[in-house]
């Protein structure tokens, strides 16, 4: 069947869902009527179109309504506490994870799931300890990949998660978690231009996902050049920084270099006046020019 | 594998709803402006924010109170009583933030953890100004103290 020729609805749906069009299959979705648009299978695909969309809050009931036509299932499960998950309602989400788990205790998704809800409530260890259960079962899973990735960013190991968001994406180069993931593990190491490039993949893999695009958004404003002076700022945090300021201020008046030490000083008041005034100024202009 | 499997036990509760940290990096202004006592007891107080374990938040106390003692030693045994007061200013400024920094190393992972909740830091304005006045103040008093006994 060509999902493009044909006339049915749930089949157009499920092919915008495959091809990440989650905004596309809702459209389809609309065009149900009746019955068939409460039927379990329109419930499942709204319900993970609005999760992929990341609209948690309409998913929620809409999964529930599908978990309550067809009973537990493991997928539908995972999808529920995907959504609790991302309105921090934390124990609900573990609560599904679990119930899946019992149907489906080595089920390589859920113990994913159930390791990124751990992540979300700071309870890194047991989230580690659950995904080398799942990589157990396969190492190479791509949940497997993506949740190592966010542990390691949560840890603080820029590298390791650098390391394994590009094998994440060597899997598949068009995965737009992938690239917000890869956008993620950038942003932490300050590195603006890394960040902006994943969000950018992303959003265009995903066009219909408006946090991609408000991150690709925000990183583009970031590159401007000028903002380029505050890149140090970023790369090594405010804190840093102004303790290397503080650190060099103070080894040019000891060198008795009292000049050289007030230019810097000057310098470095005139930066931190810029980052207050300049960085809103530029976002609001690239906003208006997106 | 079952439900007795020690893993799949429910561990997680609900963060306290109003109760969002606040930005490590604000932190470091707190710590900055106000002294070593002024960043631990918001590093403290945001680490309970933050649920981070008792072994950590104690370590963050543990790290101000090192740099209290730090503070005092520098100023009683290297500055000494004919030190200025700018130099006394700049080691407890110094001391402060590098508890800070450690504070705030300490609490990391947890912060990071909470941005995957997609919730906004609560604003340090109001608690951070509180701290530095308040902590700030009586900091300066027991130091001025010091180099004055």
């Amino acid at each position: 069947m060509n999902p493009e020729k044909t006339q049915d609805p749930l089949a157009l749906a499920w092919h915008w869902l495959t091809i990440e069009r989650p905004d596309r299959a809702l459209e389809e979705l609309d065009r149900l009527t009746g019955d068939a648009a409460v039927s379990v299978e329109a419930l499942t695909i709204r319900g993970t179109a609005l999760s992929l969309l990341d609209r948690d809050e309409e998913a929620v009931p809409v999964i529930q309504a599908a978990l309550g036509q067809y009973g537990p299932s493991p997928w539908l499960l995972t999808l529920l506490a995907n959504a609790l998950r991302g309105l921090g309602r934390l124990a609900e989400a573990e609560r599904a994870c679990l119930d899946g788990l019992a149907l489906a205790p080595e089920d390589v998704t859920l113990l994913c799931t159930y390791a990124r809800v751990c992540l979300t409530a700071g309870q890194t260890g047991k989230a580690e300890q659950l995904i080398d259960r799942a990589a157990a079962r396969d190492p190479h899973d791509r949940d497997v990949l993506g949740t190592r990735v966010a542990i390691a960013n949560v840890r603080g190991d820029h590298a390791e998660a650098e390391r394994l968001s590009k094998e994440l994406l060597g899997t598949d180069p068009d995965d737009p978690h992938a690239w917000a993931l890869r956008g993620a593990t950038a942003a932490e190491r300050g590195d603006v231009d890394g960040a902006y490039d994943a969000y950018r993949h992303a959003a265009a893999s995903r066009p219909g996902d408006g946090d991609l695009v408000t991150a690709a958004r925000a990183f583009r404003a970031e590159r401007h050049p000028l903002l380029r002076p505050l890149w140090p700022m970023y790369r090594f945090g405010a804190m840093r920084t102004w303790l290397a300021a503080i650190a060099i201020m103070w080894g040019l008046r000891a060198a008795g270099l009292a000049p050289l030490a007030l230019a810097f000083s000057l310098f470095w008041v005139a930066l931190c006046v810029y980052s207050w005034v300049v960085p809103p100024l530029v976002r609001r202009r690239e906003r208006r020019k997106w | 594998m079952s439900s007795a499997d020690p893993l799949l036990q429910p561990t997680v509760r609900d963060p306290r709803a109003g109760r969002a940290p606040w930005r490590l990096s604000s932190q470091g202004y707190v710590a900055f402006l106000g002294g070593v006592t002024a960043g631990t007891v918001i590093g403290f107080l945001n680490a309970r924010r933050l649920d981070v374990p008792a072994s950590r938040r104690w370590a963050i106390l543990g790290a101000g109170a090192v740099a209290w003692a730090a503070t005092v030693w520098i100023i009683l045994d290297l500055i000494g009583p004919d030190g200025t007061s700018t130099a006394v200013r700049m080691a407890a400024r110094v001391c402060a933030v590098l508890a800070y920094l450690l504070q705030a190393y300490l609490q990391g992972p947890w912060d990071r953890a909470f941005q995957l909740r997609n919730v906004e830091h609560a604003s340090l304005w109001g608690p951070g100004a509180i701290a530095v006045v308040g902590c700030g103040t009586v900091e300066a008093l027991v130091l001025a103290r010091l180099v004055a006994g």
